[in-house]
């Protein structure tokens, strides 16, 4: 099979290849008249040249699907091939930005197990090319698998089932309710910028420092609102979940498309992440943990989910589907953890509290501060507190972590890897400790397994009734 | 429960020293430290190697349980480790430099998981580490045949 005829136009004339041309002529193009002629002519041809290259890629440029394997070969120069057997192609990703789409190409990822290398990307083919491919490796595992397992199936044809559609109302919400990273980025890029303008344009005004530093946050903050909001509505927008075998598949982007898939044997653990707005409205993002495995736009891996946002009801109703997993019936750790919680922000808060005398006069709001900071600390360490949370069911563990972005980890027993109990100095005056189960997870960025500060005779207790249920449930499992 | 061969102790004494010596003489060259500073930062940090040392190898187990390895370790964090048997994907015998000259061997447990992917048992006669890593060997295929695949 070819590629799209699109994809040597795309490509030739890719911004890239043009962005580089441009650098190299610019210094021609900018001078003297007859300069910018000849820089023109040479940029044209370097053009025309790249898009004579992209021509003979396209010719040479060929793949095709086997009873068993992706074939593709290439090379300008040197002809390559190469050969990816079915089985180890964990899933097939299609993404297509808005020229793409425009132009109706799509590039087509194949990931196999084993680090997050793409081992193929074809790019670009048609739309319906991309989806031909994506199902068709799809039938093709499937069949090679039940070959393999010798088990007679009426016939491997391909059905997918709907399994979440993000409605509108979700993803309103879910605008409105998550923050993106980048766009904090974006504003703190802008700030430095505009800030010094905007403050002298304020004070010319006669407003007071105080008035100007009030609005000038606020209306960052609304920005940073405003700006994620928009990004987040056009990353999600149209998410839907699929569950064709056992492999999930996802599709979203409004501006850019992006489909991807997680199979299921690769699932390590559930994760409910809920800010504290989402808990409010009893919300919920549904993650899931994978082994050995990211996508290819590795920026995202942390933020990727399974279900973008919907009720918690419905969350945990479709966790089940993936896992059945117990009713939730969180334990919390000893009260006295809360203190230990207390007396660590109180050191932290003291220190900036010091500082803060020691470059500014004493004045009676000083005092007033302080008796904030009090409070700050107290009501940090309360809810703190309150988030956490452990629970041993039959076959699961879950724990939750954390008041801004509080994750419930629910993990089958049989995914543990070892067990690791610890307590610091300080932890060990509070007679309290952290038992950590760990899982052949994405490391140290994901969303981790642990009851931290529970009572260290509770510890031991759950230490050695973990290690218990692990063998119950490896037993169960085969 | 097992504890380490006591030369470990004088091995982790004769590394962390060696660590102080070498801060000790950047100190010392370094043109605008005083040679006063030096002496009291050796002082001071060998005498911390040495007991910090003491005190680690006290609080050093592990024991070969009948279906995990046990590790219990940590002077400021206390930190227990239970591999289970089924979870060992390779183990390793390593022996460095001072380990050879004091004639001890380590044991390196590998495991698929993220935080505690690789578990060392230090400080052992070389015999009795071949003898772990051969045991932790045939359980982790035993327990393997029993449970299937370790993932």
């Amino acid at each position: 099979m070819k590629l799209h005829k699109a994809s040597i136009l795309y490509k030739g004339l890719g911004s890239r290849n043009f962005a580089l041309a441009l650098f190299l002529t610019f210094p021609l193009i900018a001078g003297s008249p007859g300069q910018t002629i000849a820089g023109l002519a040479i940029l044209s041809s370097i053009m025309l040249f790249s898009v004579i290259y992209s021509y003979v890629y396209w010719t040479r440029y060929d793949y095709e699907i086997t009873d068993d394997s992706f074939d593709i070969e290439k090379g300008v120069l040197r002809k390559k091939t190469r050969e990816i057997p079915l089985h180890r192609i964990q899933n097939v990703d299609i993404s297509s930005n808005l020229i793409q789409r425009l132009v109706g190409i799509a590039q087509v990822n194949l990931e196999t197990a084993g680090g997050g290398d793409t081992e193929a990307s074809l790019r670009f083919v048609g739309f319906s090319e991309a989806e031909r491919i994506q199902k068709q490796i799809r039938v093709l595992k499937k069949e090679v698998k039940e070959e393999e397992d010798e088990v007679e199936s009426e016939s491997s044809q391909d059905d997918r089932e709907l399994l979440f559609e993000l409605d509108s109302k979700e993803l309103t919400l879910l605008s409105l309710f998550t923050v993106d990273n980048r766009s904090v980025a974006l504003i703190f890029f802008l700030f430095t910028l505009f800030a010094g303008n905007f403050w002298i344009a304020l004070e010319r005004l006669g407003a007071s420092s105080f008035a100007i530093g009030t609005v000038m946050i606020s209306l960052a903050l609304l920005v940073v609102w405003i700006i994620s909001s928009v990004r987040i509505f056009s990353k999600y927008y149209g998410f839907k979940l699929y569950k064709s075998d056992d492999v999930y598949e996802y599709e979203r982007g409004l501006i850019q498309r992006y489909s991807g898939s997680i199979p299921e044997e690769k699932i390590q653990v559930i994760v409910l992440d809920e800010n504290p707005l989402k808990r409010i409205f009893s919300y919920t993002t549904l993650r899931l943990e994978t082994a050995g495995y990211s996508r290819s736009s590795s920026s995202e891996v942390s933020t990727e989910a399974l279900v973008p946002l919907t009720t918690r009801k419905r969350a945990i109703e479709l966790g089940k589907s993936i896992r059945k997993f117990e009713d939730i019936k969180m334990k919390g750790i000893p009260s006295r953890a809360r203190y230990r919680y207390f007396a660590r922000y109180m050191i932290v808060l003291s220190v900036l509290f010091v500082a803060l005398v020691e470059f500014t006069i004493l004045t009676r709001l000083t005092y007033i501060f302080a008796i904030l900071l009090v409070v700050i600390a107290a009501l940090g360490a309360h809810l703190k507190w309150t988030n956490k949370g452990y629970y041993r069911a039959e076959e699961h563990y879950i724990t939750m972590n954390g008041f801004w972005r509080r994750q419930t980890v629910i993990m089958p027993y049989y995914r543990i890897q070892n067990i690791i109990c610890s307590q610091t100095i300080l932890q060990k005056k509070w007679r309290l400790s952290t038992v950590l189960l760990d899982t052949a997870g994405s490391g140290l960025l994901g969303a981790s397994c642990n009851a931290t500060d529970i009572d260290e005779k509770d510890a031991e207790v759950e230490r050695k009734q973990i290690l218990e249920n692990f063998f119950k449930s490896l037993d169960k499992e085969n | 429960m097992e504890k380490l061969n006591s030369k470990i102790r004088t091995v982790w004494i004769i590394k962390h020293l060696l660590l102080v010596f070498v801060i000790t003489s950047a100190i010392i060259v370094l043109p605008f430290q005083s040679s006063l500073f030096a002496l009291g930062f050796l002082a001071v940090f060998s005498g911390i190697a040495v007991v910090y040392n003491i005190k680690r190898y006290d609080l050093w187990n592990f024991e070969i349980k009948k279906d995990n390895v046990h590790i219990e370790r940590g002077v400021i964090v206390k930190i227990r480790t239970m591999v289970p048997f089924v979870r060992i994907q390779h183990v390793d015998t390593r022996r460095g430099i001072l380990d050879r000259v004091f004639g001890l061997s380590r044991v390196v447990i590998f495991t698929a998981g993220s935080r505690g992917a690789d578990v060392v048992i230090p400080g052992l006669k070389p015999d009795r580490a071949e003898e772990i890593q051969e045991h932790l060997r045939d359980v982790a295929i035993d327990s393997e045949d029993k449970f299937g695949d370790a993932v």
